[in-house]
């Protein structure tokens, strides 16, 4: 029974889905279909620390021009796909690596397991979002905002800051990922640069003081505060974005916290990508590496899932707060990659589970 | 029996080969637990533990949840075995095939569409303040999460192991007792109590023990209903960190409870079971009168709460599109149906693997004095290692030993066969019993080797039992989530993993196809166990001759 033949050929996802993404990208498929259908026989396994939910848009439109790269997807939690990744360098399983959360990459290229090759195109994107040695690059950038159900929560009322949380009257009301949450863990680790390890630590103490709950992923999460079930929760803006269009619990808000003098600013973070050293399938690999940086998967990306593309030229969905239009932390977040082990360990020490 | 191990220990002795495989066989289980164990000790003092506070709610939370959801199972199933076997309640024959239906429905399955129906402002709560004078927290909806949530949906899917050997007690042990008491004057009330919970006792302690080893390992249920435990929170250091240290500290104290947990039920085992008289026959059942109606809808609670309720969510989920989100997470019904023969397949194929394997060690269990005794307890290892750890475990000594093998499917198949090994040597083991000594005594005597007495006599004999042991398995491989989550190799899908994806999401439209899809394919197997459980003749051979 080989992994073959039980390959997740995605480009047999339904008629439905088509419909709906053609319906969602508006024009960007459209003036795609005179593009060429690119002759070329692969498999290509990807190792996404992404929720399924965003990956299969762009494969569905990856496969659009590559109709012949059977793709096999394996979703996971960024570090555990990272460890099997560093598992399984005698001999490498996968061909692409995509997480949520920069700083994973980063770790991950201590290791010696990305292959360092610049991915044509990647020219375009800015320096802080991809390394000197070209061992990945940025795919999306978000922002980590504070939502909260306006049911629940006044306006005038709402924290305008992180450490606004750990007020006693949102005691029991708020509610975070856990602690294997890559950008929750990232969030940490820049905080610890930004205000200090001391007093990032007594943050966590204090939301867990404050009954705080620490749970799973971000599409829960905002669901649980947009049916009013929590009062608050900290996620990436797009979830926002996301719950505000659902049909029904859409009742939301968000506030892009810590903007006052003195504060520390919105944290961005990114999802990242890269090809694994000596991974089966190398050409399929940097042709699916170019593609997601390519203006058709930015602008699905922009358009589907309302995150900043991170190429300059694609202009972020309508309705969306543009990047310019909030302070953002200043802090070069590769910098802070060493610190996620002690971030980690921070979050453990505070007993988030 | 011990007097039989006596007079027939040397004839009974089997060969060479089969100790040979059961030595292979027992190194595969052990192997990985013993290096987790090591890796965890090494850990100590150079890996932070958790602090003090959270491993007090782990350790709570761990052993509260197993406790509770065995004792409502328990309740749950005693009162259902009772009712069926012992009264006349209204539509028993139905009611035998009804209430082992949950052993089909993972309890992750059950936890998603409880939180779906019964969290705040859940499907439940909106129609009670849409119509009536309800308000949203008039009714304490969030006890769902956590404790008293995850306790009713374990107790609810797992208590067909209470019920399954508590019925088979009943229907086949000797009702002489009762009958005397009767005819002496004995109220039903005494009868129930001096009679027949002494006999059921054993049965419904055995099931409930299971019930707790299931709940100690579980992961799924705690993960969707916000309960921290050992499971979750090894699962959360297994993919939260690239450092596979703190995962491997951290399963230290499950293995030991579990170990703790089988050794308990091996005392217990021993003891009691049914008594098998040639003068068997169907007890007259209890008149329940007046009761007939609250014994009914207490039956209709418990099987609507555990199968209706999640199996008619699932259908209308399966029928309705509700977000764009949840669209997008949806696999084509083809492509799951692919999914589906390939994970069945593949299932089928690793449940007979481990079928197999079982068979040697279970061989020398009774037939191998202490040595063979040892060396299937030992085969037995995977039984302390919940999904979670023995997925952890492989991954570490594939790593240290042939990381080659890291990524196909083979650390899968590993993962399956020793994480359900020991359920198929206690099943095979209770097979085995049952074939009279005297026969495999006959075949020696009249010249035949040890070898072909097991392959002419043993092993046939044992076919039913084999084929209720390899559904079980079937049934356990086709629900099994953590291992195949960390384990599989890119592209390799099943169903459970499936369901997962989006569950763990929140997108619980989107699971509800596959769920379905791994409930038809679970009735198969099922429909062997239960065959094996309502057909076995309650006359054996005449054994004790």
């Amino acid at each position: 029974m080989s992994t073959s033949t039980h390959g997740l050929h995605i480009r047999v996802f339904s008629l439905l889905m088509m419909l709906f993404l053609l319906n969602a990208c508006g024009g960007s498929l459209v003036s795609n279909s005179t593009q060429e259908v690119t002759p070329i026989t692969s498999n290509l396994v990807i190792y996404s620390g992404r929720t399924e939910s965003f990956m299969v848009p762009i494969i569905v439109a990856f496969n659009d021009v590559y109709p012949d790269i059977s793709i096999q997807l394996k979703s996971g939690k960024n570090s555990e796909l990272a460890a099997a990744i560093i598992e399984e360098r005698a001999n490498p399983q996968a061909d692409i690596f995509i997480s949520t959360d920069m700083l994973t990459h980063i770790n991950l290229s201590n290791y010696d397991v990305l292959a360092p090759a610049p991915i044509r195109g990647s020219d375009s994107i800015p320096d802080e979002f991809k390394p000197v040695n070209g061992t990945w690059t940025s795919v999306t950038a978000r922002a980590r905002v504070i939502m909260y159900n306006t049911d629940l929560v006044s306006a005038a009322d709402a924290p305008r800051s992180m450490f606004d949380l750990t007020d006693p009257k949102w005691r029991g009301k708020v509610i975070f990922a856990n602690s294997s949450n890559g950008p929750f863990q990232a969030q940490v680790a820049a905080m610890m640069t930004l205000v200090g390890r001391e007093r990032t630590a007594e943050w966590l103490r204090d939301l867990v003081r404050n009954d705080t709950t620490f749970f799973g992923g971000a599409s829960d999460l905002r669901k649980a505060v947009g049916a009013g079930e929590f009062a608050i929760g900290v996620l990436n803006h797009y979830n926002f974005e996301l719950q505000k269009r659902e049909a029904t619990d859409n009742r939301v808000a968000a506030i892009y916290p810590d903007q006052a003098e003195g504060e520390m600013g919105v944290l961005v973070n990114t999802t990242t990508i890269g090809q694994i050293r000596g991974g089966p399938n190398p050409t399929a690999a940097r042709l699916f590496a170019e593609f997601i940086i390519s203006e058709t998967a930015q602008q699905i990306y922009a358009d589907t899932n309302y995150e900043y593309p991170i190429l300059p030229t694609i202009s972020v969905a309508s309705g969306i707060l543009p990047p310019n239009q909030f302070r953002r932390a200043d802090v070069n977040m590769q910098a802070v990659a060493d610190d996620v082990a002690a971030a980690i360990e921070l979050m453990q020490e505070a007993g988030i589970p | 029996m011990a007097d039989w191990q006596i007079i027939t220990g040397n004839t009974r002795k089997p060969p060479k080969v089969v100790w040979i495989i059961a030595l292979l066989v027992a190194a595969v289980a052990l192997i990985p637990a013993l290096y987790t164990i090591i890796r965890a000790v090494d850990a100590i003092g150079t890996t932070p533990l958790p602090p003090w506070p959270l491993l007090r709610t782990l350790i709570v939370n761990t052993i509260l949840l197993a406790v509770f959801s065995a004792a409502l199972s328990g309740i749950i199933g005693v009162t259902q075995a009772l009712l069926i076997e012992r009264t006349n309640l209204f539509g028993r024959r139905w009611w035998r095939i009804v209430v082992a239906l949950p052993l089909a429905i993972p309890p992750y399955v059950l936890s998603m569409t409880t939180i779906a129906l019964m969290r705040p402002r859940g499907i439940i709560e909106r129609w009670l303040v849409e119509n009536t004078y309800a308000t949203y927290g008039d009714i304490p909806f969030n006890l769902l999460f956590g404790l008293p949530g995850s306790t009713i949906v374990l107790a609810l899917c797992l208590s067909p192991y209470v019920y399954l050997p508590v019925a088979a007690v009943l229907r086949q042990g000797s009702n002489h007792l009762s009958e005397i008491a009767q005819i002496s004057g004995a109220s039903w009330r005494y009868r129930l109590r001096h009679v027949t919970l002494p006999l059921i006792i054993p049965a419904a302690g055995g099931g409930m023990l299971l019930v707790m080893l299931y709940a100690l390992a579980d992961f799924g249920v705690p993960a969707l209903l916000r309960l921290p435990t050992f499971s979750t929170a090894i699962y959360g250091r297994f993919t939260g960190q690239i450092d596979r240290a703190g995962a491997a500290l951290l399963s230290l104290p499950l293995i030991i409870a579990t170990l703790g947990l089988i050794i308990l039920e091996e005392r217990l085992a021993g003891r009691g079971g049914a008594q098998i008289n040639r003068s068997w026959r169907p007890q007259l059942p209890h008149a329940l009168q007046g009761w007939q109606l609250p014994a009914l809808s207490v039956m209709l609670i418990i099987s609507g709460a555990a199968l209706v309720g999640p199996v008619s969510t699932l259908i209308y989920w399966s029928m309705n599109v509700v977000s764009a989100s949840e669209l997008a997470s949806r696999v084509p019904l083809d492509r799951l149906l692919q999914i589906g023969t390939g994970n069945i397949a593949f299932v089928a194929f690793v449940a007979t693997l481990t079928t197999a394997l079982a068979i040697t060690p279970t061989l020398l269990l009774r037939r191998g004095g202490i040595a063979g005794t040892l060396l299937a307890r030992i085969s037995q290892a995977g039984y302390a290692l919940p999904g979670v750890v023995v997925a952890l475990s492989i991954v570490l000594v594939i790593n240290q030993a042939s990381p080659w093998l890291a990524g196909g499917l083979i650390p899968l198949i590993l993962a399956y066969i020793i994480r359900f090994l020991p359920q198929a040597v206690q099943s095979l083991d209770v097979a085995f019993e049952q074939i009279a000594p005297s026969l495999e005594e006959a075949g020696r005597s009249l010249g035949q080797t040890a070898n072909n007495v097991i392959r002419q006599i043993v092993l046939p004999l044992a076919a039913p039992g084999l084929q209720a042991s390899w559904a079980l398995l079937f049934l356990s491989m086709l629900k099994e989530l953590p291992a195949t989550l960390l384990l599989r190799p890119a592209g390799f899908d099943t169903l459970a993993v499936r369901i997962w994806m989006p569950a763990s999401d929140g997108l619980y439209t989107a699971a509800a196809v596959p769920a379905l899809i791994l409930l038809v394919g679970a009735l198969l197997p099922l429909a062997l166990v239960l065959r094996n459980q309502y057909q076995r003749p309650p006359q054996q051979p005449s054994v004790e001759e």
